[in-house]
């Protein structure tokens, strides 16, 4: 180690590595960059070009620079230097490393591990043997070692699910003779905290290391259950300012099922809060948790059996004649469903599922055999509730707490003096006392208990003329209470009132901690299934770790050799957690810290052990050379721009600007042109730009519309002419398109033309216009070829192709085998797919026949064009492909079916 | 079978397939005429040769502006003696005092060769460009052979394989016979590069020969070669087929140039920097190649790869024309 000043370097050695430098300068010099290979036909055009850049056969200086300066932090980094070392150990001997993992450093454990990093790395480089020591899993006295090997073995140094064992770890000393000991401690006294120090300060030269008081330990208290309700309350050592942890209530499958925030205020050490969950979520609590501050401590695993209660409620035994919906059984089970798991079945069926309380509301029907089953069931624990109900036998005498006179007492009906009874206020040690009574509760029927001696004790409930409406007694662990009314609204209004729901949820608690039955059934061992980690993690568990015995099970402790955790088989798991009423956390526990004056505690884990900053050069040097990369890259001409790229770009921006261009246009529709063109359907045509041949176009139009009003449902308004620049194209359901040589459509018209045939509009595209009718026989002219190529270059049209007699378009209307306008002969084209029986529809038909001079009549309804080649019958036929083409575009393959109409016309003539 | 070897013999049975992608795979001669198709669909189709064409590339019999063996009639010229008496237009004769006789227009049909660059040069294809120099070259002369046997001219490919023995013919067994010739002769492996001017081979006087592709090589070498060909009488169109990359030169950096003939390699250093050089001089070839031509008075079209194939021909039909 080379010490200068605050830097030191580690491996001085390496620096020599700086002398190749100049080498790898002059080497590096002589080799140019490496050129792109690149294929060229006319390789023979470049002979002899005058190369007008003095080439750069070797690599710029700057170039070279970089790369050297890579070279240099490498060599660097791998010299690794260290900033601040920071003092030196004490002695010549081994560095005893003590560090306190249990439960309450858990949180802050990646501290610890920095901390310890810190220690071990100052020690490598000092080159001292190293004696660590984690006084939560103490072992067997711990060896001497390098702290290189003290480095690989950190990460397997874990926190541990208990808490520290000092007095465990005072016994290890002994032997030890480290020159100087450093205690990494959780801030807190544990049992023999204070002789574990008096060792160590005995032994050597100690210096004791905790966290700053504001990084503390949080623990919480078992949690409360009542109903719906959860009460959480946490601890941390005293501390004079206020703060606020948040405790997440988890799920089976980790989901958050609720968040409650504990506020601290200033100098208290204890917070608590209700959170209340819906009752849907209740069951689902799987795991309690501080959240930030995770710890084996702070963390509360929940199993069944901190569940609600199973609540059985007999079925009737009898033949059941009531409506189901005012039998007592209803009346329990919408009463408890809030607050108890409820099963429902016979007596031994409910004593098999465990249910902890059995509510018998109506006969039952119970055997000898079941009786006694039962009786013995309530003796372990099991609360049995039964009910007064009018069928007979539904009352077992043994089975009641008191005993009851047979018949019922009435009171307020037709034929009694008395008026239906209150509830009288709840005596002290009944646990009902406190609940309030509503006013219009009464009670009309009931049972009388006979006079007994102790009858006063059992009583917690009696109406007010003192006769008891509820009693209880004990049997063994159990309870036997009775109901002197029913369960339904028979015999009283109770059923209906809040009352009894209250009444009923605190017999609930009776049940809890029944504990023997709990965990009756299974196997003998419980096996470890997950172990809890010190921060609160769940893992499989290690190998070695012993089964409880199920009888112990409700009294064992968690600790080293009962981890916390849960046991048993994977489908009913039990809890043993370190928060518990009899565990290590219990209601009572509080942090106790270490008196850090007297202890002379500094206050932070690390103090300053150097900055190894070789990390940073290598990291440096590798952002360096990308860097050389991307200049490489660069030099070679692989990072520039291609035109062609840009000429794309360019392309779409502009194609976007007109498209934004284009959207207002079709957002701001001329509202009088709109109106115009849908008060009634039109149909539409663009200009040729000549006046003459537009006058043809619309007279041909109108002489359609009149042919379609006269022989069609169509009723169709006068054309519009359009302009597909401008004009919103949308409105029409076709539009006529004389191409003439030279029609012209801009790009943005382009666009606008392919969204109106993608939304279904039909553009007839006519490049007769014009033509000679003698001589064209089934030819178009290459002309006007040509300027229809020219429209549609930029509409993606699928391929297109002749339409024939099964097109829809030759039957939609009238039957016709050929298409002729004032040109006969020429073939016509729709899309292709729209030919066979297709569903869609071609949104272009492309012909040159000159249709609109067939149509065209004159104001007096005389036809324009006089003389056609085919006579008055071509006109006809032109007609006809008109009217075909409208009903085409206006309904679409509908039309289709005429196909069979005379097959079918037939067949019904048979 | 390999779904490759089942997709070959899915393209052997259809050649007019070709899968979607797969720019580098061979196309089948059929493809090659599915484009030629396209392309001279975009043309006028050759309907009216009389108005369209120049006599010498017309419909089929050409008149030679002399009496000969043909079907239209040609001249009356005067009996004399040694005629055949069965010459002699009777009802013309009539109309006068001496004896005519009624001569036919000496008719023949316009032999045309075509003929592709099959060098390795010609299989060059830059980045964003669909095809191969090569590629374009054969659908052009397959657009060519289309339109002529339209036009019922006598086309022949030269260079074809022997056994097809020399000749031109008519018709689509004609473009046929193209077809398998061009499908023989570009094959690199059997018969290495082609020369960029062809040997006369069997043409004869006045025969067209149209010559698609590159003409890479030294001006020395075409114009004796020009010359070879020009010397046999042969009328010729050059077609000179580039690729966007060669007129642009978009490269730029450190660039080694590797021909693709076995030249020797030559490096740049900073490519953008001879570009205008380049442009320059691939220019002042294109005017060196036009010069040779007309100097012969054969014709030159320019055409680029990245262009559309109807372009060339549309030139080429120009170029018969005049």
């Amino acid at each position: 180690m080379l010490n200068l000043g605050p830097l030191a370097i580690l491996n001085p050695a390496i620096l020599a590595a700086l002398v190749v430098l100049p080498a790898v300068w002059f080497r590096v010099r002589a080799l140019p960059p490496e050129a792109r290979k690149v294929a060229f036909p006319p390789i023979l055009l470049l002979r002899g070009l005058e190369k007008d850049d003095s080439p750069p056969d070797r690599t710029p200086w700057w170039v070279l620079a970089i790369r050297l300066l890579i070279l240099t932090l490498i060599i660097l980094a791998l010299a690794r230097p260290v900033l601040n070392p920071g003092e030196k150990f004490t002695g010549d001997g081994a560095i005893l490393i003590v560090v306190d993992n249990g439960w309450e450093a858990a949180s802050r454990w990646a501290e610890r591990t920095a901390a310890l990093r810190g220690i071990l790395n100052k020690a490598e480089r000092e080159n001292r043997p190293v004696i660590l020591l984690p006084t939560a899993s103490p072992g067997t006295a711990p060896g001497t070692i390098s702290a290189r090997q003290a480095l690989e073995r950190l990460p397997a140094l874990q926190a541990m699910p208990w808490s520290p064992d000092h007095r465990q770890s005072a016994l290890l000393l002994g032997g030890l003779e480290p020159s100087q000991a450093i205690w990494l401690s959780d801030g807190l006294k544990h049992e023999g905290s204070d002789e574990f120090r008096q060792r160590l300060d005995d032994l050597t030269f100690l210096e004791i290391r905790t966290d700053t008081a504001a990084r503390h330990a949080f623990a919480l208290h078992p949690p409360g259950f009542s109903g719906l309700d959860i009460e959480i309350s946490a601890v941390r050592p005293p501390r004079a300012f206020a703060e606020n942890i948040s405790v997440e209530v988890l799920g089976r499958n980790g989901q958050r099922i609720g968040e409650l925030r504990l506020d601290f205020a200033a100098g208290t050490s204890q917070a608590t809060g209700v959170l209340r969950l819906p009752q849907r979520s209740r069951n689902e609590i799987s795991r309690v948790q501080i959240a930030g501050h995770r710890s084996a401590g702070a963390t509360i695993l929940l199993d069944w059996r901190s569940g609600r209660p199973l609540v059985g409620i007999t079925e009737n035994g009898g033949l059941d004649t009531a409506p189901p919906l005012t039998t007592p059984a209803f009346y329990l089970s919408r009463a408890l469903e809030p607050y108890s798991a409820l099963v429902r079945g016979d007596v031994t069926g409910l004593m098999d599922q465990e249910a902890t309380l059995i509510f018998m509301a109506d006969y039952a029907g119970l055997t000898p055999g079941q009786e006694t089953a039962l009786l013995g069931w309530v003796a372990e624990g099991g609360v049995l509730v039964s009910f007064a109900s009018a069928q007979p036998g539904a009352l077992h005498a043994d089975l009641l707490p008191v005993r009851v006179r047979s018949g019922d007492r009435a009171t307020g009906g037709a034929l009694t003096w008395d008026q239906p009874k209150k509830i009288l206020p709840f005596p002290e040690g009944s646990p009902f006392f406190g609940i309030a009574i509503p006013d219009d509760v009464t009670v009309s029927r009931q049972l009388l208990a006979a006079p007994e001696p102790d009858l006063a004790r059992k009583i917690w409930a009696r109406l007010e003329d003192g006769t008891p409406i509820v009693t209880a007694d004990t049997r063994g662990e159990g309870w036997l209470v009775l109901f002197h009314t029913t369960a339904n609204a028979e015999w009283s209004n109770l059923a209906h009132s809040g009352l009894f729901v209250e009444l009923l949820r605190h017999i609930l608690p009776l049940a809890r901690g029944g504990g023997a039955s709990d965990l009756a059934a299974g196997p003998a061992l419980l096996a470890p299934d997950k172990i809890m980690t010190g921060t609160g993690e769940l893992v499989a568990a290690p190998p070695g770790t012993g089964p409880i015995s199920r009888e112990v099970f409700s009294t064992v402790t968690a600790g080293p050799d009962t981890p916390p955790g849960l046991y048993g088989p994977p489908e009913g798991t039990l809890a043993l957690n370190l928060v518990a009423k009899a565990g290590p956390i219990s209601d009572r526990y509080s942090f106790t810290e270490i008196d850090r004056d007297h202890w002379k505690v500094i206050d932070g884990l690390s103090a300053s052990q150097g900055k190894d900053f070789g990390g940073p050069l290598l990291v440096a040097a590798i952002l360096v050379a990308m860097a050389d990369i991307l200049i490489g890259l660069w030099l070679r001409g692989l990072l520039t721009l291609r035109p062609a790229r840009s000429g794309t770009a360019v392309c779409l921006a502009l194609a976007v600007t007109a498209s934004f261009q284009g959207q207002p246009v079709a957002q701001n529709l001329d509202e009088e042109f709109a109106v115009a063109a849908t008060s009634q359907t039109r149909l539409a045509w663009v200009s040729t730009g000549s006046a003459a041949r537009d006058n043809v176009i619309e007279s041909g139009l109108k002489g359609l519309g009149r042919v379609l009003r006269i022989r069609t449902a169509v009723s169709l308004g006068p054309p519009m002419m359009v302009d597909p620049e401008t004009d919103p194209l949308n409105l029409f359901p076709l539009i006529y398109w004389p191409v003439t040589t030279d029609s012209q459509l801009s790009e943005a018209g382009a666009a606008r033309l392919s969204a109106y045939l993608r939304k279904g509009g039909m553009v007839l595209f006519d490049s007769g216009i014009g033509d000679p009718t003698g001589i064209s026989l089934g030819l178009q002219r290459p002309e006007a070829q040509e300027s229809l190529r020219r429209i549609l270059e930029n509409i993606d049209l699928p391929q297109l192709v002749p339409v024939d007699s099964r097109h829809v378009l030759s039957k939609s209307y009238y039957l016709l085998d050929r298409f002729p306008g004032r040109i006969q002969g020429r073939q016509i084209w729709v899309e292709r797919g729209t030919d066979r029986d297709g569903e869609s529809v071609s949104a272009v038909v492309i012909g040159g026949g000159d249709w609109a001079s067939a149509w065209a009549i004159d104001p007096l309804g005389m036809p324009l064009v006089r003389s056609l080649p085919g006579g008055e019958w071509q006109r006809e036929l032109a007609y006809r492909f008109g009217v075909n083409l409208v009903m085409y575009a206006l309904t679409g393959t509908y039309k289709d079916d005429q196909l069979h109409l005379e097959a079918l016309m037939n067949r019904l003539g048979e | 079978m390999t779904w490759r070897a089942a997709r070959e013999q899915l393209l052997s049975a259809f050649p007019g397939m070709k899968a979607a992608g797969d720019s580098n795979a061979p196309i089948s001669m059929m493809e090659y005429r599915r484009r030629a198709e396209i392309a001279i669909r975009a043309l006028p189709p050759l309907t009216a040769p009389a108005n369209r064409m120049a006599p010498s590339v017309g419909r089929g019999a050409h008149g030679q502006r002399k009496s000969g063996p043909g079907d239209s009639f040609w001249q009356f010229r005067p009996f004399v003696t040694g005629d055949s008496e069965s010459a002699i237009d009777w009802r013309r004769s009539a109309r006068s005092d001496g004896h005519y006789i009624r001569q036919n227009e000496w008719e023949t049909t316009q032999n045309v060769w075509l003929w592709c660059d099959s060098s390795a040069s010609m299989r060059y294809r830059s980045e964003g460009v669909a095809e191969t120099k090569l590629d374009r070259a054969i659908t052009l002369a397959l657009g060519a052979a289309i339109l002529l046997a339209e036009g019922e001219e006598r086309i022949g490919y030269l260079g074809g394989p022997a056994r097809q023995g020399p000749g031109t013919g008519t018709g689509n067994m004609a473009v046929q016979r193209c077809m398998e010739a061009i499908n023989e002769a570009i094959d690199l492996e059997r018969f290495g590069n082609s020369p960029a001017i062809p040997e006369p081979g069997a043409m004869r006087r006045f025969c067209h020969v149209i010559l698609f592709g590159d003409f890479l090589d030294s001006e020395e070498v075409i114009r004796r070669r020009l010359s070879a060909l020009a010397a046999r009488g042969v009328i010729g169109h050059l077609v000179h087929i580039t690729d966007p990359a060669e007129e642009d030169f978009p490269f730029s950096g450190r660039i080694h140039f590797e021909g693709m003939e076995k030249e020797t390699p030559e490096l740049v250093h900073r490519a953008e920097s001879i570009r205008g050089q380049y442009r320059r001089r691939m220019e002042a070839w294109r005017e060196t190649l036009l010069a040779l031509s007309r100097s012969i008075g054969w014709s030159y079209i320019h055409h680029r790869t990245d262009r559309p194939s109807h372009l060339a021909l549309l030139g080429l039909m120009n170029a018969l024309e005049g």
